[in-house]
């Protein structure tokens, strides 16, 4: 809703549509009426005909509301290639949640624990809330089949070239590792993740 | 997941929708919405693709692409809700319902799915002449191939046409592993399954009391013995399971000690049954010639009609025999007459073979001296339970009671006995076309003539070898 609040004004503020400002301005409002697949589109669209990397940001957090988180990551590590500056708390936010549906908690819990009270009470409370159930569902010490499943999704987002997703597998992979004795696969998750980031970089 | 609970689920597109125009047309937007829908249907994403195309298709109502794209979407969706839909039926129970919406996708255009799961209900309803057409066109996808496969064989299996029937169970466990178990235990039934039938039987047993004495017996030392069993039969139904058929066979059993009790039987009898296992009627003529102690014994003739209707998972059966007895030594030719015996049973059949049943059964012996005419009748149940697809185990029990019509001179007392009898066999199948069998029974008579009360402990083992021959 904020985000849809957000372009409005920004909108209203310069009382003129640059090109594809007015798809993102339409994805706002299908944002705000969840229809969330056509605000997608628009959003996507926007990003297409040149309207900044604001959308391509939007275009992500609503794939979190499609519930496509794996593909919402994808999106946000593209977003903030091409305009890092627009990530903001809120956007912390969506993607926090994308991470947490694609059961990367440590990624979740480290987006949320910057995101705090600054996109708002409510977002805060839910933020912390998340946090909570993250930390008991990490209370013990992860299984190595756990990590196992890390390593097993990062070679298969690999393999299909999400090279971004597969880097946040293996990086997830590595920090459960270090909290076993063992460390179990943890030289082997930041081997991967060391190839991932050479073919990642621009 | 805490997002799904915190996110309200988004409203599906209708790619069906009518899609009005904008106020101007924009080309260019009409061909980013096509590149976002190209890509989002690409990763699977449909209801995402449909929105993009209705979007071009609105900027651009000219836009053939966007407008077939949208077509294709929309039939897809129908097909999904009637395939769904049809399936629905076809787990309900209703393979008429899911038939007419299957046949409705296919009209479309093909869909091995449909005409597999078609062919399926047409098996179910016992179409095969409907069901090989269709599950011929599903065989035609290397995905469905195997599950047709099976389905082919299973209808052969059912036309009478063992050896093709195994090489479809054969062809189907070859590319799928899934299924592979199924398969292979069909395969072991195909190969003893046939327009001709020819199987093999032998072992040896043992009998507590073989000549039937009572207990307390004044048989010097007893009269247990041990026997080998030899048997033989030949099946013959040009038109598989229903249609005509003729049949013979021969037993023997040859005993150790009470020779005089050595059993041989030959059997011939031609019939015909109407319809499958699950749903006929049969009527059978047989002819039983039996020697005991080397002797002819018994000549009998039989007649025997027999229904049985099964619907879902009971089953239930009635049958009817006459069987006319000419005992052929002195001693045992008072016996000869006609008996008449009569059966009513329901079972409930589980899945992978298990049943539990419960019959009443009687017989009427009329024979040519009164005296030793009777009436028997009683309760039998049973049960039979694979526990692994080459493992099974049979109970049966039962109980009955015989009254003769009039007192017998020879013992002053107007006869009246009661049997309970037990068994248990387990049965292995060694390999597609052997099968050992151990079995164990029981019989404990009642009598109100202490000459005719006793008890029989018997048990043995047999090797079958079955084939189906044709």
């Amino acid at each position: 809703m904020r985000i849809a609040a957000f372009l409005a004004v920004l909108c209203l503020a310069f009382g003129a549509l640059a090109a594809g400002e007015d798809h993102l301005l339409a994805g706002a409002q299908l944002f705000r009426e969840r229809r969330f697949q056509e605000a997608y589109v628009e959003f996507t669209v926007a990003g297409r005909l040149g309207a900044g990397g604001d959308a391509a940001w939007y275009a992500a957090a609503t794939l979190v509301k499609l519930q496509r988180p794996e593909d919402a990551l994808e999106a946000f590590a593209a977003a903030e290639r091409a305009a890092p500056s627009v990530a903001d708390p809120l956007l912390d936010y969506y993607r926090a949640l994308a991470c947490y549906d694609a059961r990367l908690f440590l990624c979740a819990d480290r987006l949320l624990e910057g995101v705090g009270d600054r996109t708002g009470p409510r977002i805060g409370a839910q933020a912390r809330k998340m946090r909570a159930d993250i930390a008991a569902l990490l209370v013990n010490e992860p299984s190595a089949d756990s990590i196992d499943w890390y390593h097993a999704h990062g070679a298969e987002a690999r393999k299909e070239g999400r090279h971004s997703l597969a880097a946040l597998y293996f990086a997830e992979a590595a920090a459960l590792a270090r909290r076993r004795p063992d460390r179990h696969r943890e030289a082997e998750a930041r081997a991967s993740l060391a190839d991932l980031r050479k073919e990642i970089a621009p | 997941m805490i997002a799904p609970m915190l996110l309200a689920v988004a409203v599906a597109i209708d790619p069906c929708a009518p899609v009005g125009p904008a106020q101007k047309r924009d080309v260019a937007a009409a061909e980013a919405y096509l590149d976002v829908a190209d890509q989002e249907q690409r990763g699977g994403a449909v209801d995402t693709a449909a929105a993009a195309y209705r979007s071009a298709l609105r900027v651009d109502p000219q836009n053939a692409k966007a407008r077939a794209a949208l077509a294709s979407l929309c039939r897809r969706a129908t097909a999904g809700e009637q395939f769904g839909e049809a399936l629905r039926r076809m787990e309900s129970g209703d393979r008429r319902g899911a038939i007419t919406l299957f046949e409705r996708i296919r009209a479309a255009g093909p869909d091995p799915a449909s005409a597999l799961l078609e062919g399926i209900c047409q098996y179910e309803l016992q179409e095969d002449e409907e069901a090989v057409p269709l599950l011929r066109e599903a065989e035609r996808d290397p995905t469905l191939a195997p599950s047709a496969q099976l389905f082919l064989g299973l209808v052969s299996l059912r036309q009478g046409g063992g050896e093709e029937a195994a090489r479809s169970f054969e062809s189907a466990a070859a590319r799928d592993f899934a299924i592979a178990p199924t398969a292979a235990s069909l395969l072991r039934l195909a190969r003893r399954e046939g327009r001709v039938v020819f199987s093999l039987l032998g072992g040896p047993s043992a009998d507590s009391n073989v000549d039937l004495a009572p207990d307390g017996s004044p048989t010097a030392g007893g009269s247990e013995d041990a026997a080998g069993t030899v048997a033989a039969s030949f099946l013959v139904r040009p038109s598989g399971e229903s249609g005509p058929f003729v049949r013979a066979s021969g037993t023997y059993r040859k005993l150790t000690r009470f020779t005089q009790f050595d059993l041989g039987v030959a059997e011939v009898a031609a019939g015909w049954q109407l319809g499958r296992e699950r749903r006929h009627a049969l009527a059978e003529y047989s002819y039983d010639f039996l020697s005991l102690g080397g002797d002819s014994y018994l000549s009998a003739h039989r007649v025997l009609v027999e229904g049985r209707w099964t619907f879902q998972k009971v089953s239930l059966a009635a049958s009817y025999a006459a069987r006319f007895e000419s005992f052929l030594t002195g001693a045992a030719a008072p016996y000869s007459g006609t008996r008449h015996l009569a059966e009513l049973s329901g079972e409930w059949r589980f899945g992978g073979g298990s049943a539990i049943g419960l019959s009443y059964g009687a017989v009427r012996d009329l024979t040519d001296d009164p005296t030793l005419t009777y009436v028997e009748q009683g309760p039998h149940a049973y049960a039979r339970f694979p526990t692994s697809p080459t493992l099974r185990f049979v109970f049966d029990a039962s109980v009955s009671r015989r009254r003769y019509d009039e007192p017998d001179p020879a013992f002053a007392a107007r006869r009246a006995d009661t049997y309970v009898d037990g068994a248990a066999a387990a049965e292995l199948d060694f390999a597609d076309q052997w099968t050992g069998r151990f079995w164990v029974a029981a019989r404990k008579s009642f009598s109100n003539v202490s000459d005719f009360a006793y008890t029989e402990l018997s048990g043995g083992v047999t090797l079958t070898f079955a084939i189906g021959l044709l």
